[in-house]
């Protein structure tokens, strides 16, 4: 049996609503920034899988799509981080359930 | 890329995944993104996107570890710390991804086989190079823009140490006042049960 685009597309939405899952349910910050790198897994997937089974006559620019897509992901690692420890300075918690001021 | 192959290493990720979700700790939380980072890495290697294959198997998950560690080593353990019991509201959170789980899975199941498989195009390599030179600069600069701007919203800088300074003075004002309303209330209480106890 071939691998097919449906088998990348599916697994990456199943990996796209457990990212949002965890985004959602974690309350630790750092925990749900992390989450947000199993979503971003999700769209890589599916490009990496279209350029795969795709036209040979144009190039991948699914990979392309997908080099941009982990570049997005590791600057939102970066800045989601560093978010995070400003956050931690203003309201001295890392529980986003108690993060209900935009005073903090 | 053969069907068993893919199959096992789907299982691996999303088993990876859910243990992201479901982890006690936020250092398992972390090992289990990280792990699911490599995996993807693989599967993109066994799909014949090597290149981005192997940016996808160290740089997230790099990444990650850089973001723990420093915020571990500059004061920000806490940040780190357990947080037991999921967010307020996960009932609803966990409805809302579930159906937008099975809405993507129908769409792509159902709609993705008219692409076309047939033998891939030119690598990433030859791609960036020679057709999209500028987009490969563009991520270069959101990268270093993406680092600059994350050193500097967490610098602590002298200006950020006199911020921190008023917050710690208002935090303790407001403690002080707390305390003050709680000692008032505790004695006219106390005098008010003195009063009706007196003859």
């Amino acid at each position: 049996m071939n691998v097919g685009p449906a088998h990348y597309a599916v697994l990456s939405a199943v990996l796209f609503a457990i990212g949002l899952l965890g985004v959602t349910v974690h309350r630790n910050a750092v925990a749900a920034l992390a989450s947000l790198s199993v979503l971003f897994s999700a769209p890589v997937i599916a490009a990496v899988g279209f350029a795969e089974s795709g036209n040979g006559s144009s190039p991948r620019l699914g990979d392309a799509v997908a080099l941009f897509t982990l570049a997005a992901l590791c600057a939102e690692l970066i800045v989601g981080g560093a978010v995070a420890a400003l956050l931690w300075r203003r309201a001295e918690t890392a529980d986003l359930d108690e993060l209900d001021e935009l005073d903090a | 890329m053969s069907a068993a192959v893919f199959y096992l290493l789907a299982v691996l990720i999303v088993l990876a995944a859910a243990a992201s979700v479901l982890a006690p700790s936020t250092r398992l939380v972390l090992l289990a993104v990280m792990a699911g980072d490599v995996l993807v890495g693989i599967l993109l290697i066994a799909a014949g996107a090597y290149v981005l294959g192997a940016i996808a198997m160290v740089a997230p998950a790099l990444c990650l570890f850089i973001v723990a560690a420093l915020l571990r080593r500059a004061g920000y353990a806490a940040l780190l710390a357990d947080i037991p019991g999921p967010a307020t509201g996960w009932q609803l959170a966990a409805a809302v991804c579930a159906g937008l789980g099975v809405l993507l899975v129908w769409t792509v199941a159902t709609r993705v086989d008219d692409v076309a498989n047939s033998a891939p195009g030119p690598n990433l390599l030859t791609l960036l190079h020679y057709r999209t030179p500028v987009s490969v600069g563009v991520a270069v600069v959101l990268a270093v823009v993406a680092a600059g701007g994350g050193l500097m919203i967490a610098r602590t800088g002298e200006d950020e140490r006199v911020l921190d300074r008023l917050a710690e003075q208002r935090r303790l004002r407001e403690q002080r006042s707390r305390l003050r309303r709680e000692h008032r209330a505790a004695a006219r209480a106390l005098r008010g049960g003195g009063g009706g106890a007196a003859p």
